[in-house]
């Protein structure tokens, strides 16, 4: 019957997998993975693997969930770190420690350990790492050098960064780029030792902090005021990525952006480099982030032996090796992450590594909700010239409301 | 010159709202996975014509499957629910009985819900019936729908009574009055009902996506959303040439049906 969860097919055990999809065509990416899958079906004969692609991140969320209320959740889970809470915190996953501690088990201390704190909860732990990214300011050599400016540096300040940002900003060219992504600016307000929100989960005494105010109006004075960036509507009219066209100096993002830069036509893969995130006061350790993708087990599964065999797989040295010529992320295993460490810039994102903390939404549930918040907020501050504490404070009053609800 | 402006005024208002449909198109044609071009490079220097070709043929992902996909569910619930919500729009509206009138009240009532209201009852119904993962799933929820009742019961409210009652006379039945006498005078509503239907179900994203698991069972909009990855690497080229496949069999269905849109948005408001 079908939809009431796999069972065996033609003697085999059908292990469904979800995951947010790929890229789908047929570059190299795509065939590594499929050989990956096709590895484990030849290791296991007897379980057949049912890979269930659920793309756009909030509608992966959703499926899974409705998934878990009817019994019908997949197998495997793939566990982003954005909305892990949601998961972890609903009691929907297996707790995999008495597996990993067993006699097939795993060796957490070979990851990063804050790839591990995503799904940790006390001794239990609901996910295995597999890939991850620190945000990073991203920054085009050549541009730099065209300019006479010299490259960023492990422990720049905002005010190094604005001089050199306005130095970069001629003509068409501008010497940053800003989106008006959460998931990104939140670091210029992490960079000032601000936040949205605190310990409980509550916004309204961080989003009004002074630090989280300043951190705000720093980024609004970089589009409006000194017009370093491109501002959003000028961005939204022309619809092109600046960094990668060659158009903007530096930009804010993860080790995805590598993936796309490979295959832009007017930046060269050797101009780009990686610094850390500014900090706003000299002495300051900056701090990132880190989006973590992992591998969970749905509760209801039926398959757990089968799931389990699978994420031990996914996660070998072996595999690992193969998966991390893809590009996408960092592995989340220390010895392939050094490994794959050959040039400057893959050394510069593991420097980085142990600075990151993990995202809101990996301990705190409906934390979509504060990022569309949030987008709003820094919209009317950018479009409509809202005042910044004035946007903070709507903004904080909208989350507590909505999150008290939980 | 009234009309001289009044036609620069159109051909300003079709340029702006085609420009979307030039962009998307001529993005389509960059090499794969390159990035949104800047406007001045816009038009490709050599259009690839082959990222049709790669999301056509992909590998893995099996286009003309969702194609299929999506023709059987579009044409099933089409048909499917002309045939249903009409015989219900002529009971309301040409048959005396009692309660009609709060029949009619109660399907005007379900159209006050927003449609994710009633997913998730329907997705565990489903679950209860073991028709997840099956083209089942996503034909039986659309085979009714209220909108569908209202406009064709309206439409039906201003043909004259005259007809019902010289073929009653004629000791016609219930039926032949529907099938031969209500059904031929409605087809600008059934046209109608048709080409909402169709626009609805083709484009429909969240039901296929939450109904179904396998990738054979994925409709043309939920499969080749996999070009679109929400993890920043997102395939620009290759995602704008599923765009244009996607969009293509409805531009052809609404050039055929365009007229019946705004009958039927007038159609809403007769008595």
């Amino acid at each position: 019957m079908a939809g009431c969860g796999p069972g065996p097919s033609g003697g085999k055990i059908v292990l469904r997998i979800a995951d947010w999809g790929g890229a789908g065509d047929d570059s190299v990416s795509a065939q590594i993975e499929r050989d990956v899958y096709a590895g484990f079906e030849k290791l296991y004969p007897n379980i057949e693997i049912q890979r269930e692609g659920i793309p756009g991140s909030q509608d992966y969320v959703k499926k899974i969930l409705l998934g878990f209320i009817s019994h019908s959740e997949p197998d495997v889970i793939r566990l982003d770190a954005s909305s892990a809470a949601v998961f972890v915190d609903n009691d929907i996953l297996l707790d995999l420690a008495p597996l990993t501690n067993g006699k097939q088990g795993i060796n957490l201390s070979d990851f990063f350990p804050n790839t591990l704190e995503v799904a940790q909860r006390g001794k239990s732990i609901y996910a295995i790492p597999v890939d991850f990214t620190p945000m990073v300011m991203y920054y085009n050599r050549r541009l730099f050098d065209e300019a006479h400016v010299p490259y960023p540096t492990e422990n720049w300040t905002w005010a190094e960064f604005l001089d050199r940002a306005q130095k970069l900003t001629k003509g068409d060219r501008f010497g940053y780029t800003f989106t008006n992504w959460m998931a990104g600016w939140i670091l210029w307000i992490w960079n000032n030792s601000g936040d949205v929100l605190d310990q409980h989960g509550k916004a309204s005494s961080t989003a009004t902090s002074q630090s989280t105010v300043d951190a705000v109006t720093f980024i609004r004075d970089l589009v409006n005021k000194y017009k370093v960036a491109p501002s959003l509507s000028q961005q939204a009219a022309e619809g092109a990525l600046p960094f990668a066209n060659g158009d903007a100096a530096m930009e804010m993002s993860g080790h995805w952006n590598l993936t796309t830069l490979t295959s832009a036509p007017k930046i060269h893969l050797d101009d780009v480099g990686v610094a850390p995130i500014p900090v706003s006061q000299p002495g300051q350790k900056p701090v990132t982030v880190l989006y973590e993708s992992g591998w969970a087990i749905g509760k209801h599964s039926q398959h757990t032996d089968a799931a389990w065999k699978f994420i031990r797989y996914f996660t070998s040295a072996a595999v690992q090796r193969q998966l991390q010529k893809t590009g996408i992320g960092v592995c989340a295993r220390k010895d392939i992450a050094n490994e794959r460490a050959v040039n400057d810039r893959e050394r510069e994102f593991l420097k980085i590594v142990p600075s990151g903390k993990n995202p809101w939404g990996a301990k705190v549930q409906g934390y979509d909700f504060v990022e569309d918040e949030g987008t709003k907020m820094m919209d009317s501050v950018l479009k409509s010239g809202k005042d910044p504490r004035a946007a903070l404070k709507d903004f904080a009053s909208n989350v507590d409301r909505e999150l008290g609800k939980q | 010159m009234k009309r001289i402006f009044s036609w620069l005024a159109m051909l300003a208002l079709a340029i702006f709202l085609i420009a979307p449909f030039v962009w998307m198109v001529l993005v389509s044609l960059h090499p794969a996975k390159s990035p949104i071009p800047d406007y001045k490079d816009l038009i490709p220097k050599q259009p690839q014509w082959g990222n049709y070709k790669l999301v056509l043929f992909s590998p893995e992902v099996p286009v003309g499957r969702f194609f299929l996909n999506s023709i059987i569910v579009a044409v099933a619930v089409v048909i499917g629910q002309l045939f249903i919500t009409s015989l219900a729009a002529y009971a309301m509206a040409r048959i005396k009985f009692k309660g009609a009138q709060f029949l009619f009240w109660l399907f005007l009532a379900s159209m006050m819900f927003a449609g994710v209201v009633t997913q998730i009852p329907v997705y565990l119904f489903m679950r209860s019936a073991g028709l997840l993962d099956s083209l089942s799933a996503l034909i039986i929820p659309g085979l009714s729908s209220a909108y569908s009742v209202f406009l064709i019961r309206q439409f039906l409210l201003g043909l004259p009574f005259e007809l019902d009652e010289a073929a009653y006379i004629d000791g016609a039945s219930y039926w032949v009055v529907y099938s031969r006498i209500m059904m031929p005078l409605s087809k600008p509503a059934l046209a109608t009902v048709a080409s909402f239907t169709f626009f609805s179900v083709w484009t429909d994203f969240f039901w296929p996506l939450l109904a179904t698991n396998s990738m054979r069972l994925r409709t043309l909009e939920v499969g080749l959303s996999i070009f679109k990855n929400s993890y920043g690497t997102t395939n620009w080229p290759l995602q704008m040439a599923a765009a244009v496949i996607t969009l293509l069999p409805m531009v052809i269905v609404f050039l055929f049906s365009q007229r019946y849109f705004t009958k039927g948005i007038q159609m809403s408001g007769m008595k």
